[in-house]
C-alpha cells in the first residue's frame, strides 16, 4: 500500500451523507441489508442523520460558504460550523470569536433548521421521532 | 471530519471473483481490505469513494490468480484539533470520560479537561462515577447516554504493543482526546437550557 495523497480534499458531513444515500443507504428498517451495504457505513450514516447534516441542502451550504468570505475564516472553520451548524452565540463561542453575533445570524437566514425537536437525551422522545419518521417514508 | 485521500495498492483478485465485472470485483476487495480499519497517520476509513484506476494485470509464476495496481480514493474520518464534535457519553471512571460516535468508540476526556470546578460522586457500579460541574450553587450532572459537544485536542495513533500489560484497557489503533473545558462545550442540553432563559 502506497499513500499517494494524504488530504485529497475534505468533506462536510452533507456531502459524506449524500454520498451513503447515493450509495442505497436508507433509515427505512426494511431496506436494510439490500445491496452492497455495509455495517460499518451503516454506523456512519446512523450518526450523520441524526446531525444537523440530515436536513441541510447543497444549496444552502454554498450560500453559507459564498457569504462566510467577507468574514475571512478558514476553510477548517467553515466546514465546522456547516457540521455543527450553532444556533446561538454561545455554541459558536468555540469555534470562532469575532463576528459571532452576525455569523449566528447569518447561519439562521441560510442553513436549513434541524427540524427534530430538541436532542434532549430522552429516549423515549427519540423513539417516537423515528416512528413518526419511518411513517412519513412509508 | 472526514477528508479525501488517495491511496496505491496492488492487490490480489481471488480467481473466484473473475466472473464479476472487474470493477465490482476490485470494489468489492478494497471494501473488504480497508472498511472500517485505521490506517496510521490517515485514520479511520469509512468508505472507499472512488476507483481511479486498475491496471498491470499479470500473473506471477506460480500464482493462481492476477495481481492489479489500483489507484482509489478514500473517504477518512480524521478529525483536526481545534474541531468541535458531539458525540454520546459511553463510560464515566474516575479518570473522565469515554465518548462514542456510534462507529468510533475511542474518544477520551480526561478528568482534567473537564469543566472547572467538578467533582465527582461514587456511584453504585463497579468502577464508575458521576460527574457533576459546580459552576456556582446550582449542580449540573453529566450523564451516560448524554449528547456532548466537545473540542478535539489531539489524534494519536500508538503502536501495535508487543507485550500487552496485564488489566490494560484493550488496544485502539486510534485515539482521539478531547475537551470540555470552555463555554458552549460539554452537555447540549446544558446551553440549550441557557438559551431559553436568555430569550
Amino acid at each position: 500500500m502506497k499513500i499517494l495523497k494524504a488530504d485529497a480534499g475534505a468533506l462536510n458531513n452533507f456531502e459524506v451523507l449524500e454520498f451513503l444515500k447515493s450509495k442505497g443507504y436508507s433509515k427505512d428498517d426494511r431496506k436494510r441489508g439490500m445491496g452492497r451495504v455495509t455495517t460499518s457505513e451503516y454506523k456512519v450514516f446512523d450518526y450523520l442523520v441524526d446531525t444537523p447534516a440530515g436536513t441541510q441542502t447543497r444549496e444552502g451550504n454554498d450560500e453559507f460558504k459564498e457569504k462566510c468570505k467577507q468574514f475571512d475564516l478558514g476553510n477548517d472553520t467553515i466546514l465546522n460550523i456547516i457540521n455543527t451548524r450553532p444556533a446561538s452565540v454561545v455554541e459558536i463561542y468555540a469555534i470562532v470569536e469575532e463576528n459571532a453575533d452576525e455569523l449566528v445570524e447569518m447561519i439562521g437566514e441560510v442553513l436549513t433548521p434541524p427540524t427534530a425537536p430538541s436532542p434532549k437525551p430522552e429516549a423515549d422522545t427519540d423513539e417516537i421521532d423515528a416512528e413518526t419518521m419511518n411513517c412519513g417514508t412509508n | 471530519m472526514f477528508y479525501l485521500s488517495r491511496i496505491e495498492h496492488s492487490l490480489r483478485l481471488p480467481p473466484h471473483l473473475l466472473s464479476l465485472r472487474l470493477q465490482d470485483a476490485v470494489m468489492g476487495e478494497l471494501e473488504k481490505l480497508f472498511l472500517d480499519k485505521v490506517i496510521a497517520n490517515l485514520g479511520l476509513c469509512v468508505s472507499v469513494y472512488d476507483i481511479q484506476s486498475i491496471k498491470d494485470h499479470f500473473i506471477l509464476p506460480n500464482d493462481g490468480h492476477p495481481t492489479l495496481t489500483v489507484v482509489f480514493t478514500l473517504i477518512m474520518f480524521r478529525p483536526f484539533v481545534g474541531e468541535i464534535i458531539t458525540a454520546k457519553v459511553l463510560e464515566s471512571t474516575a479518570d473522565g470520560l469515554r465518548l462514542s460516535l456510534g462507529f468510533f468508540d475511542d474518544i477520551y476526556i480526561p478528568s482534567h479537561r473537564l469543566p472547572t470546578p467538578s467533582h465527582k460522586k461514587d456511584n453504585l457500579k463497579k468502577n464508575s462515577v458521576m460527574w457533576y460541574w459546580k459552576p456556582s450553587d446550582d449542580e449540573f450532572s453529566i450523564e451516560l447516554k448524554d449528547q456532548i459537544r466537545f473540542q478535539v485536542e489531539s489524534v494519536n495513533y500508538p503502536k501495535i504493543p508487543t507485550e500487552q500489560p496485564e488489566n490494560s484497557k484493550p488496544f485502539a489503533p486510534m485515539e482521539v482526546k478531547g475537551s470540555i473545558d470552555f463555554d458552549g462545550l460539554g452537555p447540549v442540553h446544558w446551553w440549550q437550557d441557557v438559551d431559553e432563559e436568555a430569550s
